[in-house]
């Protein structure tokens, strides 16, 4: 499947963004093949509002199938279950690299449709 | 007549001013449409007549006829529609009424149900009508309820108390009033709020002039503005505590020859500005 990281900076080292939403931008990578697709910028980074769910909805036009982030808000989170994706949370990966490796080993903890978001509270 | 009573910065003494006009003109109708904080009814003696639900409109989708083509959601601007190429979910409380997406619809798949976002409080006060807007805890816009306020008392002398800011609300407020009435405070954060509200003001088209509130504190920096920008200041309330005295115990105040004379001067001011020529019938 498509798996989409949340990328800061310009980097080579695709260090991994704090948020979600407001995400500068996100590296897309295909699961099964190992390949790293692309990296689309985020226009949700200077939304009005409901970034997180324009963000969930920016992915699905991508045919992404599973987000690796730090929390989301409860919005975004209903968004992402609405239109069936899979969420694992970061945890304290610094870069994709490390992220793509941990939820290969299984090691990211993935988001249950029973929990209950938390958000950045950043608001 | 509709006069909008705004500010800009919140706190400078719109519902003051909105309230005292509204006692100094019998008969005229006074509508609260600070529909997140409406307060003006604390200082009125209202008999209440009743209370009704405000409705706004949601997206409904035909699943029969939609074929998850994706153009309503990247019409909507509020980002109120998810879609997918498995499904269309409509997002009710972010949904902003605007009727955009049943539109452009190629299958014409959506139609429209309605939700309570808040309420609408009606009563007489002063021999005239008076009116508030309440919106619900945690809704997005109160702009339906302002709209539904203001069309339902178009008759006579309206005064309309706005709400702080120049978003949506205020605009909804302000737009296509006869008049506004900017309340400004004659402090550095006051004048900076107040340049927002007069630039909303301008590009609504809504002729507008000045009241200097709690004038003597602060500094000149309000008159410099008014000033340099061509403002006309209609008249000043000057600072006084046991004002703000007065309306932290819910009263108006109205109890000095004093004050009574400033606030009929006040009145006659704006709306002689306003160009209201009262109709006897």
């Amino acid at each position: 499947m498509i798996l989409a990281f949340c990328v800061r900076g310009n980097d080579e080292s695709l260090p991994l963004d704090e948020r979600f939403g407001r995400s500068d931008k996100f590296c897309l990578v295909n699961s099964d093949s190992g390949d790293y697709l692309k990296i689309i910028a985020n226009p949700m980074k200077e939304a009005t509002g409901s970034a997180g769910i324009g963000a969930v909805q920016l992915l699905s036009d991508q045919d992404v199938q599973g987000i690796i982030a730090p929390h989301l808000g409860p919005k975004a989170e209903d968004a992402r279950k609405d239109l069936d994706m899979k969420l694992w949370d970061q945890g304290d990966c610094k870069t994709v690299d490390d992220a793509f490796d941990s939820w290969k080993n299984g090691d990211l903890k993935p988001v249950a449709d029973s929990d209950r978001p938390k958000g950045l509270f950043r608001a | 007549m509709q006069i909008s009573i705004v500010s800009g910065k919140g706190g400078t003494g719109k519902t003051t001013l909105a309230t005292r006009l509204f006692l100094s003109k019998g008969g005229s109708t006074l509508l609260d449409c600070d529909v997140e904080e409406p307060n003006a009814g604390i200082f009125l003696q209202v008999s209440w007549s009743g209370v009704e639900t405000c409705n706004s409109q949601f997206p409904v989708i035909n699943e029969e006829l939609c074929t998850h083509c994706g153009v309503c959601a990247s019409f909507c601007s509020f980002n109120a529609i998810l879609s997918s190429r498995r499904a269309t979910i409509p997002l009710a409380e972010r949904c902003h009424d605007c009727g955009g997406c049943a539109l452009v619809c190629p299958q014409k798949a959506i139609s429209y149900a309605e939700r309570g976002i808040g309420k609408i409080g009606r009563g007489r006060s002063n021999g005239g009508d008076f009116a508030y807007g309440s919106l619900n805890v945690g809704e997005l816009s109160g702009v339906g309820i302002i709209r539904k306020l203001r069309d339902s008392y178009r008759d006579g002398l309206v005064w309309i108390d706005g709400p702080p800011g120049t978003a949506c609300s205020a605009v909804a407020a302000v737009y296509d009033a006869d008049f506004a009435v900017l309340v400004g405070e004659p402090t550095p954060f006051g004048v900076s709020d107040m340049a927002m509200a007069v630039e909303m003001l301008r590009n609504l088209h809504v002729p507008f002039g000045v009241v200097v509130n709690k004038a003597g504190i602060g500094n000149s920096e309000i008159y410099e503005f008014c000033q340099k920008e061509n403002i006309l200041i209609l008249g000043e309330i000057p600072f006084d505590r046991s004002m703000a005295a007065e309306h932290a115990a819910g009263r108006v105040g109205f109890d000095s020859d004093e004050r009574n004379e400033l606030f009929a001067q006040l009145t006659g001011s704006i709306l002689s500005a306003a160009g209201y020529a009262e109709v006897h019938v």
